[in-house]
């Protein structure tokens, strides 16, 4: 509040025209409101940390408080009863395959639909974009019926593709965007120096597309390692679970231990919020790609 | 090093009824260089591109040192070139940009090492090469995009414009410097260019083209002398021919309100012509030659540029527009014929500079029958002189 | 001059035939999008069909599904439950211009550089790098009916608005919707911030300058310079509302108390993986599709017809 009564008007001409005090008082009601919205933001990470601290009779003793002390019980606990490590192991496992192959698949097709002059690339990128429109819960059964009929069910390869393939969509129409900033001439010329198609995108066109690139990596990261659905459908049996499937069921046991369930989610939440932390700037990129155009 | 032979050569974008280069043949002999000039859209850089492999033909073939390259991708027809505005890849340092071409031809390194250091040392880039190119001039750009085109040494090294990204002053030292190294190196060299001063001082020989129709091939002076239709006469020279309707009346041409002899022409039977004069081929009456008939301006406008001047006058007689209509060109960036208010038309003189010369002063100058060129109205065709047949060149 | 290996070796070919050339390298740059267009064909593509063609069977996941034409339609006419997660799915819809308003307005406000604006940008983004399963837990706990959130409420004596959130089927589909609105409304933020940056600000001066007030700034200039940003957004959400509400709804409720919060994602997964009715599922899914291709659809044309 503070900050607020010590911030310089913006338009001093403004301020004087309307008379003073009017301006302020917008402001430092938007700066409560914003507060508010700004604490129910990071109290999850608070609360979730300092449930996780603490004993369960601590916790029951006031919820929403302070704790009294400090255990590393609920950590081992989640180890030991929740399996946290395999589970986030699992996850890795299906994740970071399918982040790599989508940014691959993507950057290859991005390519060729934006620099190789092919035929149909209009109808491709517009069919691109109905897919991207789909939701994904349509596909479900229909997905589900594939991979059990290939014999991908409990398959982590099974969920790597159905992942890349859904991620593929939002992939391409993203890298394209950024595929579009090479001039054309630097391709050309890269052409005359005696470079091939392969060449071309390795040594030319992905080094100038970098930052695109990190963007598709850090948002799919993101996307696949919170997502539910299908990693519920997919991945069924017990120790081949992703993280998110074994902290819902977890947490869905009647008689849980809240501590352990929040040592769960603060360690569930680590990739996410590293990503946050050093990424955020790539996330918003991605995030806002094609809201202005 | 190797000869182009370009063989009937035609270019038509989809979806459009007009050839953008229609069935243009030409050879450069090796070593040479020849500049393509005409006015923006004529084609010429779609011709380039054609022969760098970037752009498909539509028909005819390409050669390149006696081999049929038509089908070859870029990278296979052993050309370099350098673009309008450089495209060096903005993430290698210069060096790396030398480099680049000879790595993925899978030279050893010693020796790509010594090429690099020395086409650095040619364009004088020694200092610059741990840079990158955001961090560079545009004239050091520039030098650097001639380096990497240079270091491979190619069969033929294809420029698109470029010098037109420069400041004007730049412009005439890098083309010093473009004619300087083309001498050292000789290497067979296309240039396309929509400037004709550049045209004539680098080409051994210039293309004329207007509408992707190949108009005129000659060297510099030829083209300049004896241009083979009225829109090579009026793109070449710089200011722009005088042109004017002549009537041939009792053996005697009427010309811009004087009459003239009728020079050994054949006008085949015509009575109107369109007769050009060069604005540097209007004298002062007392200096001109024997033969020269008086004209007298009345100045409009005097243009003093130091050494010399130009002084604009209206001429009796109706203005031609042949010029503009010859190229069909409407985009073309030249200005039309110049008017003055009555609407007859204005002529340029361009004369020593002497004293102060200012609208409405009176001036004597001279028309030498001679230096005059003649063209059919309808077709714009060139004239032939009928005792000299040395100069003429047919399309 | 010495030529460069590689190009000479290539023989001049014969016979050009214009249509066929540069064959080879038509060739190379399919291989580049062939990869991703075969996935996309094979999961994308043939599923949808597919999901098409099972809605009119009848399979439990295990045997052969078997056709049995229009009766998954028809049962779903007569079935109460699907048509209760209708509804709740246009309880949702309604909801959707809070669900704009929200981001709009924060975005607005953080562009008026109201002090600590970095700070409240950062943190608005922090739900939606969360998982929803991770919210629906923490939701789970913190609005229990023992949780914080009642206790909170009781220990500043204003035990009287505490409510069994979670369990009260008057309120816990508006706390379901109230929590996705919260967790993305950081990315519409961001979404409206960037289209106030685009914003032609010389506008905004002539208006300022002709005496336009704040509002009037805001209702005139602003908002119909944003339009094409709002209706990005507004396909976006149209869509979530159809498939964001799934984990939070397993997580958090399970569909409960009763069936207050099924939605028709929701329905569509606890009849194929909890009842083993998929051919069933299938026919939710075409009718999810359906519903959502014509509400997008009308969107973008409405939206389309309005501007011109």
């Amino acid at each position: 509040m503070n900050a607020a009564a010590d911030s310089p008007p913006l338009r001093p001409r403004l301020t004087a025209r309307r008379g003073i005090g009017r301006p302020s008082v917008g402001k430092l009601a938007i700066f409560v409101i914003f507060a508010a919205l700004a604490a129910s933001c990071i109290y999850p990470l608070l609360f979730v940390a300092s449930t996780a601290l603490r004993t369960n009779a601590d916790y029951r003793a006031s919820p929403g408080g302070l704790p009294s002390s400090f255990t590393s019980e609920n950590f081992e606990r989640a180890f030991s009863q929740l399996h946290i490590g395999r589970l986030a192991l699992n996850s890795l496992m299906v994740v970071v395959p399918a982040v790599i192959l989508i940014a691959i698949l993507a950057c290859c097709a991005a390519y060729a639909l934006v620099h190789l002059e092919i035929r149909l690339s209009r109808l491709l990128l517009a069919a691109v974009i109905c897919m991207m429109a789909l939701p994904p819960t349509v596909l479900l059964i229909p997905i589900f019926k594939l991979v059990l009929d290939v014999g991908l069910l409990n398959n982590r390869l099974g969920l790597i593709l159905v992942y890349t393939a859904l991620n593929l969509p939002f992939s391409i129409y993203l890298l394209t965007a950024f595929m579009r900033s090479v001039p054309v001439e630097l391709l050309r010329a890269a052409g005359i120096d005696g470079a091939g198609p392969v060449r071309t995108l390795w040594s030319v066109v992905l080094p100038l597309i970098r930052p695109g690139l990190m963007t598709l990596v850090t948002l799919n990261f993101l996307f696949l390692w919170n997502e539910l659905i299908f990693s519920l459908v997919i991945l069924q049996q017990g120790m081949g679970r992703t993280i998110m499937v074994g902290i819902a069921q977890f947490q869905a046991q009647p008689e849980k231990n809240y501590g352990v369930v929040a040592a769960g989610l603060l360690l569930s939440m680590i990739p996410p919020l590293l990503i946050f932390v050093f990424f955020q700037r790539d996330l918003a990129r991605g995030l806002t790609a094609g809201a202005t155009k | 090093m190797a000869a182009i032979e370009i063989d009937g050569v035609q270019k038509v974008f989809d979806g459009m009824e007009r050839a953008a280069v229609a069935e243009v043949s030409l050879t450069v002999a090796d070593g040479e260089c020849l500049v393509l000039v005409g006015p923006s859209g004529c084609g010429k850089s779609t011709l380039l591109r054609m022969i760098a492999g970037i752009e498909r033909v539509s028909g005819g073939q390409i050669r390149i040192d006696g081999a049929d390259v038509t089908d070859r991708e870029a990278r296979d027809r052993d050309i370099a070139m350098v673009f309008q505005n450089y495209a060096l890849y903005p993430h290698m340092t210069v060096e790396e940009n030398l480099h680049f071409g000879l790595k993925i031809r899978k030279m050893p390194k010693a020796e790509r090492n010594k090429r690099v250091e020395a086409v650095a040392q040619m364009l004088r880039l020694d200092e610059l090469v741990r840079r990158k190119p955001g961090q560079l001039s545009g004239g050091q750009r520039q030098r650097v995009a001639m380096g990497r085109a240079m270091v491979r040494e190619p069969k033929a090294l294809l420029m698109d414009e470029p010098l037109s990204n420069l400041d004007a002053k730049l412009r005439v030292l890098m083309r010093a410097e473009l004619a300087r190294l083309h001498g050292r190196v000789g290497t067979t060299t296309i240039y396309v260019t929509h400037d004709q001063t550049e045209a004539m001082t680098l080409g051994d020989r210039v293309a004329v083209i207007s509408d992707g129709v190949l108009q005129q091939v000659a060297p510099p002076d030829e083209l300049y002398s004896s241009p083979a239709n009225l829109f090579v006469a009026s793109f070449i020279g710089s200011p722009s021919i005088n042109v004017a309707e002549g009537v041939v009346r009792d053996g005697r041409l009427v010309f811009a309100g004087v009459e003239l002899p009728i020079p050994p022409v054949d006008l085949g039977g015509r009575t109107r012509v369109l007769v050009g004069v060069r604005p540097a081929d209007l004298n002062p009456f007392d200096k001109s030659g024997a033969g020269a008939v008086p004209l007298r301006a009345t100045v409009e406008v005097a243009e003093h540029l130091g050494a010399e001047m130009h002084v604009l006058f209206p001429v009796v007689g109706p203005a031609s527009h042949a010029g503009t209509e010859v190229s069909g060109d409407q985009g073309h960036e030249r200005e039309g014929v110049l008017l003055a208010d009555d609407g007859s038309s204005l002529f340029t003189a361009v004369l020593p500079a002497v004293g102060s010369v200012g609208p409405g002063d009176r001036l004597d100058l001279g028309i030498d029958p001679e230096l005059l060129m003649f063209f059919d109205p309808e077709t714009g065709g060139s004239l032939q002189r009928v005792s000299s047949t040395a100069g003429a060149s047919s399309r | 001059m010495t030529a460069s290996s590689g190009a000479g070796s290539v023989g001049p070919r014969t016979g050009r035939r214009h249509g066929a050339r540069h064959s080879g390298r038509g060739l190379t740059r399919w291989l580049f999008l062939l990869p991703a267009l075969v996935l996309l064909a094979v999961l994308i593509v043939y599923p949808i069909g597919d999901a098409i063609r099972l809605a009119f069977t009848s399979w439990d996941g295990f045997s052969a599904p078997h056709s049995i034409g229009l009766s998954n339609f028809e049962d779903l006419l007569k079935d109460k439950r699907f048509k209760e997660s209708l509804l709740h799915n246009l309880a949702i819809v309604v909801a959707i211009p809070i669900w704009i308003a929200v981001p709009y307005a924060v975005a607005c406000g953080i562009h008026t550089k109201v002090a600590g604006w970095r700070f409240f940008r950062l943190v608005f983004f922090l739900p939606v790098v969360l998982s929803p399963v991770v919210l629906g837990a923490y939701y789970g706990i913190v609005l229990a009916e023992s949780g914080p959130l009642n206790g909170a409420l009781r220990s500043v004596g204003l035990g009287g608005l505490a409510h069994e959130w979670l369990n009260d089927p008057a309120l816990t589909l508006p706390v379901v919707i109230g929590i996705i609105i919260w967790a993305t409304f950081g990315v519409g933020v961001l979404i409206f911030l960037a289209g106030l940056a685009n914003l032609d600000e010389e506008i905004v001066e002539a208006a300022q300058v002709d005496g336009a007030s704040r509002w009037q700034i805001q209702r005139h200039v602003v908002f119909w310079q944003l339009l094409p940003v709002i209706e990005f957004w507004t396909v976006i959400i149209v869509i979530a509302s159809f498939t964001a509400f799934f984990p939070l709804i397993y997580t958090l409720t399970k569909g409960g108390p009763g069936t207050a919060t099924f939605t028709v994602d929701f329905d569509l997964y606890s009849e194929a993986f909890t009842s083993g009715r998929l051919g069933y599922a299938s026919a939710i899914g075409v009718v999810m599709m359906f519903i959502i291709l014509v509400t997008c659809g009308g969107l973008v044309a409405l939206l389309r017809w309005r501007r011109s």
